[in-house]
């Protein structure tokens, strides 16, 4: 993002700024598809952070400063985010830092929701390289449905009552850090607890190499220590830890709302268009009943629901196609028959293949434009599976499809039960990557209605 | 709606594969229907590049919803990949692109002047070294027909022996000259689908008067159902560049009046369309069709939009200018593109340019491709409603405020009637090397050639406006 006193001059927002009037807006505080983790330390007054105009530290003064101007929807409060590999000091070190950060973080908002903008801009203009680093505005659940969307309703009336500042709007989502120490995890979503001006939570610092079969029992470590009810009403975001469809699946059953995009710019990159079923056929029946495990017991229906076996000589498994093949030269046929969207329904995989083979930028564009539509076609399912109480049998036979599942069966069930119960959202895949930004809902939109896709 | 100055009935021609109408003549402008098997295109019209099956970053829904009528493809690039036998098979290059409306190839010529450290050119025809494995590829008349034939556009082009106007050897313009016109025997001969695709013949013939004359006559001799102007665009002076484009385009057909052989419109004078190639400058393809030119292409407007230059009616926004940082305007209040009606902040294209982010070379394209299909809608109605002249001196009024309008678009306009009485008010800015540089960057063609610099001119109002040229630099 530019300067955030650009921002701020403009006074308009993300929403004005990227053009993205009518959609909410996450600001997030990493952007997983093109940043790395810093590569020096934070300190305990600044994060350091790594981007493309260099490194730079940022305060959470600096941070609030560049929220305020983005006037998101929501926003992760400032983390000292790190690896799955960190040693517990620095990890115990992360946690300290991120629980002092967000009470700063939340005294800055109470003091931005306040303050009219034209103070604001009195402000001398801070010193130093202003690029805002970890504002990532992200996207999230299609407000309709989504306790996101009830709870920016909420926040909506809010603002009627609060001073008009340009953050009077805005949700903060505290930022849970623990690395991949279930204790730690356990003891800063305790300090976070319900305290005032907390609108929600980010899982932070997953996706960075921890096993995605231990991922459940972290992201249960960080929400089951949150006091009882407080998920009730609010939204859990988690940034950039999906890397397969189950992993999506799995992150929404252990109690995330909202992720962002990281996958869909990880297979787009690829030159992967994602092909994987997102229903169960109607008769289709656990094998065993009551084993959690079915995977490896290919029965007869979900087999045939998967269609032929995927030939990885040519770069495709089970989830998705690779479109750099030249088994695609000549094939007449979308990208995956039957898909609705954009690019499926005007153009061929032997086009797609020959724009990828040539470096056009059209081959990103009608990936992108697939692989959007088909995530965001799968959170649907989900969310049908969850609305109608049977996300454990979704489960079940997503699972089905793998031979090797990816991600293990599953080790609590208290999360399970508050999806049966229809209060939470399943969550939605934001944003795009490279290719779309704004110019993707000029003729890339999705069929079955706009794709939401945000990028900075 | 048909009406001309004159009063003298409008020409029209009748190909095969193509009906050419003119709707609507001033002074030597016209406004025309050119019906090609896939579409009926409106004349003049500007069409875009898409070298290898692709306009960069659009899709070819988005290429019909900017009133794109006829897109290129360049047969040299598809013959390497995906190569002219797999079009064929995906139902040629419309089917393969998903495409509906007009297409044209070129014939593969153009690359002996953009990749003549790969090319040798024989009486056979270009031998060329192919930039993707080192292979060799003959390219003769009958190889370049045959692939067009395959790739199954409504217009296909000509081999033509191209020379660059820059090359200061007149011997090999005369020989370039005649063996084009061998050349489009040899075309003519091998062109097995004469009822579905049109093929064009090139005028060469340098910066010479006479061998362009030559050329015309040889070509008009052989009846096409259309004629491009060729080698032009490639470094000469705009002076050199107006005069040869104002030669042919009154040379070519209705220029040498010949019986039509066309029952219904016998009466109507002929006219065959006239396409000048590689220009894609806005204020040329104004000049071109005062100058009663019709058809126009170019990487120009993409290429220059990947660079994060925008088309406005002042000229050009140079979109990396530190200036832009705080703009939050939209491109261009008047236009309707996508990303101007949606108020896109210039701010914010500062912000993605500068970072060379996908997204933002495909906003910039976007703009930048309905701006100059804005502008040839424009002229059209201009001409409909004879108002052109009117219509040449508000868009020279936006452009040049004050009045500084170059000589060589002066003398254009005096051969193409159209007065500047009140515009061109400021005394004639000199000609000379900064002209012909700014016509050099013109090239701005597939190898990328013309110089970096930034003539600095037309700064306006601290917006960093530019009124001349987009430097041109690196490759696609």
């Amino acid at each position: 993002m530019p300067n955030a006193s650009i921002l701020r001059e403009y006074g308009r927002g993300a929403h004005g700024f990227l053009c993205l009037e009518g959609l909410p807006v996450l600001a997030s505080n990493r952007d997983p598809t093109m940043y790395e983790f810093g590569a020096r330390p934070s300190t305990d007054k600044e994060l350091y952070v790594s981007i493309h105009s260099g490194g730079h530290t940022v305060s959470p003064e600096r941070y609030m400063e560049t929220v305020a101007a983005l006037q998101p929807d929501l926003y992760v409060t400032l983390c000292d985010e790190v690896t799955a590999d960190a040693k517990p000091k620095r990890v115990a070190a992360s946690v300290k830092r991120t629980t002092a950060w967000l009470e700063a973080c939340l005294r800055l908002h109470a003091t931005h929701q306040q303050q009219p903008q034209q103070e604001q801009e009195q402000q001398p203009p801070p010193t130093g390289p202003q690029d805002a680093p970890q504002a990532e505005p992200a996207d999230q659940a299609p407000a309709s449905t989504s306790a996101a969307g009830a709870v920016r309703n909420a926040a909506d009336g809010a603002t009627a009552s609060s001073g008009g500042g340009p953050l009077a709007g805005s949700l903060a989502l505290a930022a849970l850090a623990g690395g991949a120490l279930p204790a730690e995890r356990t003891r800063a979503a305790a300090a976070v607890g319900e305290r005032d001006g907390v609108g929600g939570y980010a899982l932070c610092g997953l996706g960075t190499g921890e096993a995605p079969e231990d991922r459940p029992a972290l992201i249960a470590a960080s929400l089951d220590a949150l006091p009882g009810g407080s998920l009730d009403s609010r939204p859990v975001f988690a940034s950039g830890l999906v890397s397969s469809p189950e992993e999506l699946l799995e992150a929404v059953a252990a109690g995330v709302d909202l992720l962002d995009c990281a996958y869909v710019a990880q297979v787009t990159a690829g030159g992967y268009a994602l092909t994987f079923p997102l229903r169960p056929p109607p008769d289709w029946q656990p094998a065993q009943e009551g084993t959690t495990s079915a995977a490896a017991d290919t029965n007869g229906a979900a087999a045939a629901a998967a269609g032929p076996a995927p030939d990885a000589s040519i770069g495709a498994d089970d989830t998705k196609i690779n479109l750099w093949s030249t088994s695609y030269r000549l094939d007449k046929g979308p990208l995956l028959p039957g898909c609705g969207c954009f690019a499926c329904r005007h153009h061929t995989r032997a086009y797609t293949h020959h724009l990828l083979n040539t470096h056009e930028m059209l081959a990103d564009v009608l990936l992108e434009a697939h692989n959007t539509s088909h995530t965001m076609a799968f959170c649907q399912a989900i969310r049908e599976a969850i609305s109608e109480g049977r996300l454990e049998r979704y489960r079940a036979w997503f699972r089905s499809l793998r031979s090797a599942p990816l991600v293990a069966a599953p080790r609590r069930g208290g999360t399970a039960k508050r999806r049966a119960e229809g209060d939470e959202e399943a969550g939605t895949e934001a944003g795009a990557a490279a290719a779309a930004g704004c110019a993707a809902p000029a003729g890339a939109g999705r069929a079955s209605g706009p794709a939401k896709w945000v990028r900075v | 709606m048909a009406s001309s100055s004159s009063g003298e009935p409008l020409p029209s021609s009748d190909s095969p594969a193509l009906k050419f109408k003119v709707v609507a003549a001033q002074g030597r402008a016209r406004s025309s229907r050119m019906t090609l098997p896939h579409y009926t295109a409106h004349t003049p019209m500007f069409m875009p590049v898409g070298t290898q099956g692709s306009v960069k970053g659009l899709t070819s829904a988005q290429l019909a919803d900017l009133d794109c009528h006829v897109i290129l493809g360049n047969t040299y690039h598809l013959e390497n990949r995906p190569g002219s036998e797999l079009v064929a098979e995906m139902g040629g290059l419309h089917g393969f692109i998903n495409w509906q409306r007009g297409m044209l190839t070129d014939s593969g010529g153009f690359q002996m002047v953009s990749l003549l450290h790969l090319a040798e050119i024989t009486e056979e025809g270009v031998t060329f070294q192919s930039p993707v494995d080192g292979s060799r590829m003959l390219l003769t008349p009958e190889q370049s027909i045959g692939i067009q034939n395959r790739l199954g556009a409504d217009v296909i082009m000509a081999l033509d022996d191209v020379v660059p106007t820059t090359t200061n050897d007149p011997a090999r313009f005369v020989e370039a000259t005649h063996r084009t016109t061998r050349w489009i025997d040899r075309c003519i001969a091998a062109h097995s689908r004469p009822t579905e695709q049109n093929l064009f013949g090139i005028v060469q013939g340098g910066l010479d008067p006479e061998l362009r004359r030559i050329s015309m006559e040889q070509l008009v001799a052989r009846d096409l159902p259309g004629y491009a102007i060729g080698g032009l665009a490639g470094g000469e002076s705009k002076d050199d560049f107006w005069r040869v484009v104002a030669q042919c385009t009154a040379g070519l057909p209705p220029g040498k009046r010949r019986g039509t052989g066309t029952g219904a419109s016998g009466a109507r004078p002929m006219s065959k369309p006239r396409y000048v190639m590689g220009i894609g400058y806005p204020l040329d393809i104004v000049v071109c069709s005062a100058l009663g030119a019709d058809m126009f292409d170019s990487v120009y407007p993409t290429r220059t939009a990947r660079f994060g230059v925008a088309l406005v009616p002042e000229g050009v926004l140079k979109l990396k200018n530190a200036c832009f940082a705080r703009d939050y305007r939209p491109l261009d209040p008047g236009c309707s593109c996508p990303v101007c009606a949606r108020g896109t902040p210039r701010a914010y294209l500062h912000n993605v340019v500068t970072r060379g982010l996908a997204s933002a070379a495909g906003l910039v394209t976007l703009h930048n491709i309905a701006y100059t299909q804005a502008l040839t809608r424009a002229m059209r109605q201009a001409i409909e409603e004879q108002r052109f002249p009117d219509w040449v001196r508000g868009y020279l009024t936006t452009m040049f405020p004050k009045g500084d309008v170059p000589g060589w678009v002066r003398d254009a306009m005096e051969v193409a009637g159209i007065s500047l009485e009140g515009v061109a008010t400021a005394p004639r800015p000199p000609a000379g090397r900064a002209a012909d540089r700014e016509a050099a960057e013109a090239q701005g063609q597939e190898g990328g050639l013309g110089s970096a610099e930034d003539k600095g001119q037309g700064q306006e109002g601290g917006r960093g406006l530019k009124r001349a040229a987009e430097p041109v630099t690196g490759s696609a």
